[in-house]
């Protein structure tokens, strides 16, 4: 058992790259698209505000598969073609990208009016007060919960092997094939996915009691 | 004092849904008068601050700033506006900035000072609020007394021709309420600048003001001296106030 | 792209038969964490300590490791343990048990948020152990809890595609099974899409509605 293991873990840890990849680039467009989508939902534009709803719930309303599925083949046939790894990529960054933008739009709202009352008798404009009072203390809010968002972004990267990226659950779709030993390989798989995630698990601990302890009421007031 | 008011709300009107917050308004201000608003709570007095700072806005009336009508958003009426500093009741500092950086932010963005002089600026006001050993520490280490004082320095590093004070201590523990009331005591004192004071505290409304408002149901009830109000009110319904305020 | 919307009709009676079978999956798999998720809460808060250490662990693996990989898992290895369901019996199984764990931590936050003197009461009236559990604790606590079971109801029917995958007929292994036989990829996955628009979005409203009320953020 301990040799064949040892034979199963090459190709299973070249697939976790894949899966590793896939989650880093997914979770950095994710992150890149949640700041403009959040603030066109809170938008007092109303266009930009039907945009901004009209995409999160779009992409939160549809299965996650599905959307794969629909950039993988229709895509196509609308002449754009991309490799499996850049499909991977846009389907699974964009639907995290809905989570994301709803993570930043609490973190957001959840900042003390007061907050943006003192910012307004000082005189600072809406963009200043957002970069420099608003989103570095919502920054604080939001980290432990994009840790927990990129446990489930590792988690959903499996669907990628639906579209033939090799990732790790391809690689050990392949290994059952050739070896037969379904409890071997996919128990392998199981531990591997599980400690790719004790990082993010441990960061988001971590930022939590941060942020908690960032909360705290400050002494001497009611 | 020049005769021509440096603030005037005229025929001041404010409804928060169904419930009128303010009824045919009016009120001149001198420049450089001082001015305590009292009056029961829902009276009014935190939405004339609020209006006047453009927090909320008003549904009908007019507010003027040296003339400058402030009820269409204008370059001018922001320029109007910039004159006007606040204090609020819950302090509002920016948690996640030392003591010197919420002092310095808004003279360097606002008015484009360099970090040396907003620096400068802030290093005078804090050491005149007594807090000139608190420069790098974050709000939350400071108590509520403290933390006020830095917002009272903050909205100075404006150099604010008008100042508004949204009951700086009813947030704070009874013991620290006197080393604030000492700080803008002191400003009503020597600044020179036109200060608008809501407050429920009585003796402070009377040695710190020029002019006494007592406000209710959205409108001034009756106004005049601290002296006259205080010892001689008129209006049945400021007595009754002054007294309920009394025998607490 | 074409997209031909007699074709797409024609198909519609296939896709909606898989639908039975993605509410089947949904409503049985949550039956089933609904229930798991109080055992291992349970297991957690009052089992002896080994009880509770294995529950910890398995709540943490199965939190943490993909859907996918754990219908792989008991689709292949059940039957090698002697056990074996249909494939829709599978499906039901692994969303049941893959939910459950989320669930727990649900039924946890709630237990939690039941007032420490509710319990100092229910002993002051020397109820036992089991009566102060079922009639003071968990009324109270699963009242908040409503809406955020609502929220994992939506999210494990956005799950069921999955279930496509080890042959479950649900609705986006029909629309699968329509492509691959007429090479035909914008109708059915179209579809399929519009459908979880159509019933997931009102649910979230519902629940959306539900928080309101229960007074929950």
């Amino acid at each position: 058992m301990t040799a064949s293991v040892v034979d199963l873990l090459p190709n299973l840890l070249r697939g976790a790259t894949v899966t590793v990849e896939v989650t880093v680039a997914a979770g950095a467009l994710a992150l890149a698209l949640s700041l403009p989508v959040a603030l066109a939902r809170m938008s007092p534009a109303w266009p930009l505000r039907v945009i901004g709803t009209t995409y999160v719930e779009v992409l939160r309303g549809t299965s996650a598969l599905v959307q794969l599925f629909y950039l993988f083949f229709i895509l196509p046939l609308l002449g754009i073609r991309l490799d499996p790894l850049p499909t991977a990529i846009a389907g699974l960054g964009l639907n995290f990208s809905a989570y994301a933008s709803e993570i930043v739009r609490g973190a957001i709202a959840g900042i003390d009016r007061g907050q943006w009352e003192a910012a307004h008798a000082l005189h600072l404009s809406r963009a200043a007060t957002l970069a420099r009072i608003v989103l570095p203390q919502a920054v604080a809010v939001m980290l432990p919960s994009f840790a927990s968002l990129m446990i489930q972004l590792l988690k959903s990267t499996a669907l990628v092997s639906l579209i033939t990226l090799s990732d790790l659950t391809f690689s050990g779709q392949a290994l059952i094939t050739t070896t037969g030993r379904p409890f071997a390989v996919w128990g392998l798989v199981l531990v591997i996915y599980y400690v790719l995630s004790l990082p993010l698990a441990w960061a988001s601990n971590r930022l939590e009691a941060r942020a908690t302890a960032y909360r705290a009421r400050p002494a001497g007031a009611i | 004092m020049s005769t021509e008011p440096l603030i005037r709300f005229r025929g001041l009107r404010k409804a928060f849904g169904a419930n009128v917050v303010l009824e045919d308004f009016n009120m001149d201000i001198a420049d450089g008068e001082r001015i305590a608003l009292i009056g029961p709570s829902g009276s009014g007095k935190t939405t004339v601050l609020r209006l006047l700072m453009g927090l909320d806005t008003f549904d009908g009336g007019e507010i003027e700033v040296g003339g400058v009508p402030l009820s269409r958003p204008s370059e001018q009426a922001k320029l109007a506006r910039r004159q006007i500093g606040m204090v609020f009741q819950h302090f509002n500092l920016f948690p996640h900035m030392t003591v010197m950086a919420n002092v310095t932010e808004a003279p360097r963005r606002v008015l484009g000072l360099s970090n040396a002089e907003a620096q400068a600026r802030a290093t005078g006001l804090l050491r005149m609020v007594g807090l000139e050993a608190k420069l790098n520490a974050l709000p939350r280490q400071l108590s509520g007394g403290q933390q006020q004082r830095v917002a009272i320095a903050r909205a100075l590093a404006m150099r604010p021709r008008i100042m508004l004070f949204d009951e700086v201590t009813s947030a704070l523990d009874p013991e620290l309420v006197g080393e604030v009331l000492r700080v803008v005591r002191q400003l009503a004192r020597e600044s020179g600048m036109t200060m608008l004071i809501v407050t429920h505290e009585m003796s402070f409304a009377r040695d710190v003001s020029d002019r006494v408002v007592f406000m209710e149901r959205g409108r001034v009830a009756e106004q005049g001296p601290p002296d006259m109000i205080f010892r001689n009110p008129s209006n049945e319904r400021t007595r009754a106030f002054l007294q309920a305020i009394l025998e607490r | 792209m074409p997209f031909d919307l007699a074709f797409a009709w024609s198909i519609l009676p296939d896709l909606l038969r898989g639908a039975i079978v993605t509410a089947e999956a949904t409503f049985g798999g949550m039956a089933l964490a609904m229930l798991g998720g109080l055992l291992l809460a349970l297991g957690r808060r009052i089992g002896p300590p080994p009880v509770a250490g294995f529950v910890r662990g398995y709540i943490s693996l199965v939190r943490n490791t993909p859907l996918l990989v754990q219908l792989y898992f008991i689709f292949y290895v059940l039957p090698l343990a002697g056990l074996s369901f249909n494939a829709l019996g599978t499906g039901i199984v692994t969303l049941g048990l893959h939910y459950s764990a989320f669930l727990a931590e649900v039924y946890r936050a709630g237990i939690d948020a039941v007032p420490h003197g509710q319990w100092e009461a229910a002993q002051a009236l020397s109820l036992s152990r089991r009566d102060t559990w079922r009639d003071i604790i968990l009324p109270q606590a699963i009242r908040p809890m409503v809406p955020v079971f609502g929220n994992f109801l939506i999210g494990m029917f956005k799950d069921t595609p999955l279930l496509a995958t080890i042959t479950i007929p649900e609705m986006f292994g029909a629309a699968e099974q329509i492509a691959g036989d007429t090479y035909r990829y914008n109708e059915p996955y179209t579809l399929v899409g519009l459908i979880f628009l159509l019933i997931s979005y009102p649910a979230a409203l519902g629940v959306r509605g539900l928080e309101r009320r229960f007074g929950v953020h």
